[in-house]
């Protein structure tokens, strides 16, 4: 892990953005990876199903700022989309600079998704992209929350119906049945609550692989997720309570004309699947692919690696 | 460097050992005691360390020990201190103004490093074997205190 692909640093208004590039480094096309959270590691979305993009392609896996192993000094006022935005940017022309691709997709994962759409919406931005993977993105929280909600107060019954400790699912689905609105706390509330159900992976037999080479053989720096960025870029982002509450790019995605694919699990909790048809409805100026996993939760590239890998491998070759 | 060898010429103690930080990322530090009573030290280090594809650390640390030596010779020993870590990035690093890309030549970030260790050695009449577990850390780091943790295996004289 700590000799393979090429390896530096992108430093923008001061955050060190440590960027991975695997693959076939001489591929026509590449696929800029933007992993969610906000704050999340790049390196736990990588497993089969990232080794059989980079068969084919170039892959280029980075953390953002105050995500996973991101350092500098980047302070909380700088996490808005717009510098994440910026972020981005730097990263794709740090990447067309050293590899010249013929084509440039950018690939979002659930924040990932949010980050990838409002980087699109820029007709300058939009135009170096050859297409565009929405893989379980959040593009729209005013919209989307609620489906979370919904998705919730359905596992808390089906828990219920088991007799899985009735008085936390009951609390948790009349909560729900309250339609409670969006904002920060309900958020948070909803986050910790979440966790304990199988919205993230549908088979509880399957997780993030974190082992010896990635904590102690790898370029990343495990203390300094868990230490400082674990929750950093989330804290930071809610604190513009007003700018998360409205975060929403449903009205200015009909902008997007790019290609553009969206794969979603099929049991998805975090961003439920009624989401990707509302992404596809807003993407009316694109031509939008959608593919379904139906084994998989949030994470299909690691529930399901192979299908996934072919959706992406026959949008992108197309 | 040099004030550091002038010193050792008149120190009590000089020590060398290899340090790993979270255990398998190399560095080697040097040190300097001078007894301020019969229990306690005061020791002034110099050390590096390398992450390969994250950080190459340089560090200078000012620290006050403790240590108590059981008539069986084995030693039990802790340290506190402050100290300064320069930290280069292990591999290229590009900016981007106007959308034009450069390779730049990493200057580093200083930080403040507070340090605290603990460990044993084995009293000998020439050459003492020590082995430290320490903890160090680094501000500022996304504005906060990034914590390390080294194992640091040597030899004091």
């Amino acid at each position: 892990m700590q000799t393979e692909g090429d390896w530096f640093v992108v430093r923008n208004d001061g955050a060190d953005l440590p960027v991975t590039v695997r693959g076939d480094l001489g591929a026509d096309t590449f696929v800029v990876w933007l992993a969610g959270g906000p704050g999340d590691p790049s390196v736990i979305d990588r497993g089969e199903a990232t080794d059989r993009l980079e068969e084919d392609l170039g892959m280029v896996y980075w953390d953002q700022r105050g995500a996973g192993s991101a350092g500098g000094n980047a302070k909380p006022e700088s996490f808005t989309i717009e510098q994440y935005v910026d972020d981005t940017e730097a990263v794709v022309d740090v990447i067309e600079e050293l590899y010249a691709p013929e084509r440039l997709f950018l690939l979002g994962h659930s924040w990932g998704g949010t980050l990838g759409t409002a980087y699109l919406l820029d007709a300058d931005r939009q135009a170096g992209i050859a297409g565009w993977i929405d893989v379980d993105g959040n593009h729209d929280n005013p919209l989307i929350f609620p489906m979370k909600i919904a998705w919730l107060g359905s596992y808390a019954e089906g828990q219920i119906a088991e007799g899985i400790d009735i008085a936390h699912w009951t609390e948790v689905r009349d909560w729900c049945a309250s339609e409670p609105p969006l904002t920060v706390d309900n958020w948070h509330e909803w986050n910790e609550v979440v966790e304990d159900t199988n919205a993230i992976f549908h088979d509880a037999d399957v997780g993030f692989d974190i082992g010896f080479d990635l904590l102690f053989l790898s370029p990343d720096s495990p203390l300094a997720y868990l230490a400082v960025n674990d929750g950093y870029a989330d804290a930071s982002m809610h604190t513009d309570a007003s700018s998360f509450e409205e975060l929403s790019f449903s009205d200015e995605m009909d902008a997007i004309t790019v290609p553009s694919l969206l794969v979603w699990g099929r049991h998805d909790g975090i961003v439920p699947i009624d989401a990707m048809d509302a992404a596809r409805t807003s993407l009316s100026n694109a031509d939008v692919t959608s593919v379904v996993l139906e084994n998989s939760a949030h994470e299909g590239f690691l529930e399901e690696p192979q299908p996934f890998a072919e959706a992406v491998l026959d949008f992108v070759q197309q | 460097m040099i004030l550091f060898g002038l010193l050792a010429t008149a120190s009590a103690a000089q020590s060398v050992a290899l340090m790993g930080e979270f255990l398998t990322h190399p560095g080697v530090v040097v040190g300097l005691e001078h007894p301020v009573s019969d229990h306690a030290v005061l020791a002034w280090n110099i050390g590096t360390y390398v992450h390969v594809r994250n950080t190459v650390g340089a560090f200078t640390d000012l620290e006050l020990g403790a240590r108590h030596e059981f008539p069986s010779r084995f030693v039990l020993e802790g340290f506190a201190g402050v100290g300064y870590l320069h930290t280069f990035v292990q591999g290229p690093v590009y900016e981007v103004e106007d959308g034009a890309v450069d390779h730049v030549t990493d200057p580093g970030r200083p930080s403040f490093m507070p340090t605290l260790r603990f460990g044993v050695a084995a009293a000998r009449e020439k050459v003492t074997p020590f082995v430290n577990v320490q903890g160090f850390g680094q501000y500022p780091f996304n504005t906060q205190l990034l914590p390390h943790v080294a194992l640091v295996v040597g030899v004091r004289s």
